[in-house]
């Protein structure tokens, strides 16, 4: 998007990030749970230290004197487990909700949540690794472990849902408000973007984000020297002399940067005002946090490794309805996503320079029906082809014709009656046309045929013996795409496969 | 110097100081001290889990080799040059050259049934419920290319050495090691048209002086044009390149995307006087490149500070 590129040099020239939304386009808790943590080197199931809680001022911290010893590994767990239980049990309180049932004609009434657990995060890296030990707690016979696992794997399943705010990452928050001018990958590094946004008083962009990146990472992997120069050593006392004071004192310094910069990034998008859309994307996390307890009381948790066929096109399916949901909502809400539009040229913003509400056109009955005609005065040519649907709040029109400065359109639908032509805009108003009507249903009825993406058609493995029974399928994708440009990382088409999918029925039920 | 090192080639296409730096060798160590650059390496519970994960999966080599590329074989056998026949060997330290770059690595473990040799490597990142982290396979797959293209140099018929690889990885959050097989045949060939490219930099004769240090070597390097874009961070030039960037004020400090729109427009002061018209474009390309950006302009003017767009 070209409006990306030139906020991306403004913020360069500028040596500061630039606005790129005016609202706060996701969900805030008022009472968010942060994590931020860091893991033994290449064990995501040996967490070395977390700190979390709601709490700014008062973070619990654990940590573990041997991470790779599973009996204390589990007992420090369990601590966190239990607190995670505690916060989770704030959300229990439902209302009665009117909802249609079956047709549509039916009423019925639900059980909904009046709210939602939020669980903050300050890097995608962490947000993954929230999934990982989901998915490891989930393995363990211990049952408050398996029930704090089966309440992260859901948290961590929402995050590859658009839209959804239970799971937030910091980095996220940002740069979905703001645009850096450094590169792209860059921006993944909550030091670099707060320096970016809010850099210290008579220092620079750029020298802000070298500062920042001299301070110890967000996790969930340490620094290596500081593993060996500091970690090191205070496991060593910890294990030996059963004083873990040191790493206590040493994991609070080294976590308390993360903790200080997720509050802070949460801070600064509480300060736009909440996109209108936000509480209805909220009301879909409240509907599907309902039903992952109804399932949690019930004991008819699962989750799934990898979806194929009916689940898989659900989710898909899911996937692009909360997509086209998302874009449509956060133009609407925010004049500078809407920008976004505007400069590709898929929205159109002028001055009715001339209107002609009584015009009519034959339809295909024969009969005679109101299309009023609408011209309006751009300032760059609108060179999308005749045809071109446009919307104006709900009065919904086409494009008849344009010329360098001028749009001719025709109302269809919205204000096509007498009674409603009062709804069109008035002569001279400054309008924005947007390629956004009213919100879209997909309809989610089976096809025929599954669309080849959802389809199981990999060849079945050979038998394997039990233990390796679950051979990947991803890895061998090159093998047998052999002859065509198939880099593992470029490989076109390929679907992010989340690792725990909530029942897709019981999400589109409370989706929009 | 290793196979990621040469793997790294393929991350930053098109830029020839990094391709300098390749063609003459330059040791990273007396690099990193010359730029300053922040110390790198490895944890020492990275090194250790690397350490016992090899040990483990290298006893179960000859049950994963038989599983997947149905080869029967003993336990590996060391040797010293490239084996021939049915069997399972490891070469440490070999001596490879991949055109007239040396490839180091510290071990090359191959399976052999006789006719081929399949590379075999064990890596200590997990595979969780069969999905391996998908960064670190095609890495892994770009250094194995590097691996199987250097074999093929050293082997009397190239064609014996297979593309196809044996990935050892742990399963889920244990030890247990999981064999996949993994065609890199792709990267092969992307390799080879990097290293043509590598072979046709004329390196600036103050590169091809040895021991070349300090500000020196960072003044040589500085010589060669440089292509700022987003697979740099992972380049050891990284930092300098980073700090050139900035200080010339360039579009490409912004990213691909920005680097690509703008085309020829090179710096951001440029593109934004195109963009405000402050500028009069030269050209068809900045013309186009100004429209672009002039919209741009004015859909962020009105959405930030009310002004109009007619």
């Amino acid at each position: 998007m070209s409006l990306d590129v030139y906020q991306r040099l403004l913020a360069l020239s500028r040596a500061r990030a630039v606005p790129a939304a005016s609202r706060a386009h996701r969900h805030l808790s008022p009472r968010p749970w942060l994590l931020t943590g860091y893991h033994l080197a290449g064990e995501p199931s040996a967490p070395v230290a977390i700190r979390y809680g709601s709490f700014r001022d008062s973070p619990k911290l654990l940590t573990v004197a041997e991470p790779r010893d599973r009996a204390l590994r589990f007992a420090a767990l369990g601590g966190l487990a239990r607190d995670l239980a505690t916060y989770l049990s704030r959300y229990t309180v439902t209302e009665p909700v009117v909802r249609a049932t079956g047709s549509g004609r039916e009423l019925d009434v639900d059980h909904c949540c009046v709210d939602a657990p939020q669980l903050v995060v300050p890097n995608e890296a962490t947000a993954h690794w929230v999934g990982l030990l989901g998915q490891y707690l989930r393995t363990l016979d211990d049952p408050v472990l398996a029930a704090a696992g089966a309440h992260l794997g859901w948290i961590a399943s929402r995050r590859h849902l658009p839209g959804s705010n239970v799971l937030l990452t910091a980095t996220d928050l940002l740069t979905a408000h703001w645009r850096t001018g450094q590169l792209p990958t860059e921006d993944g590094h909550l030091g670099r973007l707060l320096a970016w946004i809010e850099p210290p008083a008579g220092v620079d962009a750029w020298q802000a984000a070298r500062d920042a990146e001299a301070m110890p990472p967000a996790g969930p992997a340490s620094d290596p020297s500081w593993d060996q120069v500091v970690l090191r050593p205070a496991l060593e006392r910890a294990k030996h002399q059963g004083d873990v004071r040191r790493l206590k004192l040493a994991a609070a310094e080294v976590l308390d940067g993360a903790w200080r910069d997720t509050w802070a990034a949460i801070d600064l998008v509480r300060m736009l005002p909440p996109g209108e859309h936000v509480a209805k994307r909220w009301e879909s996390d409240r509907w599907s946090w309902t039903r992952h307890r109804e399932r949690v009381l019930a004991g008819t948790v699962s989750f799934s490794a990898r979806l194929s066929d009916v689940p898989a096109y659900r989710f898909l399916h899911e996937l692009e309805t909360r997509t086209a949901a998302l874009d449509r909502q956060m133009a609407l809400d925010d004049p500078l996503v809407m920008a976004r539009y505007l400069a590709t040229g898929e929205a159109v913003a002028g001055v009715v320079i001339k209107r002609d509400p009584e015009h009519t056109v034959v339809n295909s009955g024969g009969r005679s029906v109101l299309r009023p005609l609408l011209w309006v005065r751009t300032g760059s040519a609108f060179d999308r082809p005749a045809g071109t649907e446009l919307w104006w709040g709900k009065v919904g029109m086409v494009v008849r014709g344009s010329t360098d400065d001028t749009v001719e359109l025709m109302v269809t639908s919205g204000a096509v009656t007498r009674p409603k032509l009062g709804l069109l805009p008035d002569a001279d108003a400054e309008v924005v046309l947007a390629p956004f009507g009213p919100q879209q249903y997909f309809p989610d009825n089976l096809p025929d045929e599954l669309p080849w993406p959802t389809r199981s058609s990999r060849p079945k493995p050979a038998p394997e013996p039990e233990l390796d029974d679950d051979l990947d399928t991803d890895l061998t994708l090159p093998a047998q795409q052999t002859g065509t440009a198939a880099d593992p990382d470029t490989a076109p088409g390929r679907v992010p496969v989340p690792r725990a999918v909530p029942d897709p029925a019981a999400e589109s039920r409370g989706a929009q | 110097m290793d196979p990621r090192r040469i793997a790294g080639l393929l991350d930053a296409p098109g830029c020839r100081r990094r391709q300098a730096l390749d063609a003459a060798q330059v040791d990273l160590g007396v690099l990193a001290d010359a730029i300053g650059a922040p110390p790198g390496g490895q944890s020492p519970y990275a090194r250790e889990r690397d350490g016992t994960f090899t040990h483990l999966a290298t006893a179960r080599l000859p049950e994963l080799v038989g599983r997947h590329l149905g080869i029967d074989c003993a336990a590996a056998v060391e040797t010293s040059e490239l084996p021939v026949g049915a069997g399972l060997w490891v070469w440490r330290e070999p001596k490879l050259r991949l055109r007239d770059l040396p490839v180091t690595p510290g071990q090359i473990v191959l399976a052999g049934d006789g006719a081929l040799l399949f590379p075999v490597e064990i890596r200590s990142y997990a595979c969780l419920d069969g999905h391996a982290d998908p960064t670190k396979v095609a890495g892994t797959a770009r250094e194995l290319a590097v691996v199987v293209a250097a074999l093929r140099q050293a082997a009397p018929v190239p064609e014996r050495v297979s593309s196809r690889c044996l990935l050892v990885l742990p399963r889920n959050f244990g030890l247990a090691p999981v064999g996949t097989l993994l065609d890199v045949a792709p990267q092969v060939r992307r390799l080879g048209w990097s290293l043509d490219r590598l072979d046709a930099v004329d390196l600036p004769a103050r590169l091809r002086e040895p021991e070349l240090g300090g500000q020196a070597l960072v003044s040589a390097l500085a010589a060669v044009e440089a292509r700022f874009g987003d697979g740099c961070p992972s380049c050891p030039m990284y930092t300098h390149c980073r700090q050139d960037a900035e200080s010339t004020g360039t579009v490409a400090r912004a990213g691909g995307a920005a680097a690509n729109l703008c085309g020829p427009v090179g710096t951001a002061v440029h593109a934004l006087a195109l963009a405000h018209g402050e500028r009069t474009p030269s050209g068809e390309a900045e013309q186009a490149i100004a429209d672009e950006l002039a919209r741009a302009a004015a859909a962020y003017g009105w959405a930030t500070g009310g002004r109009s767009i007619p």
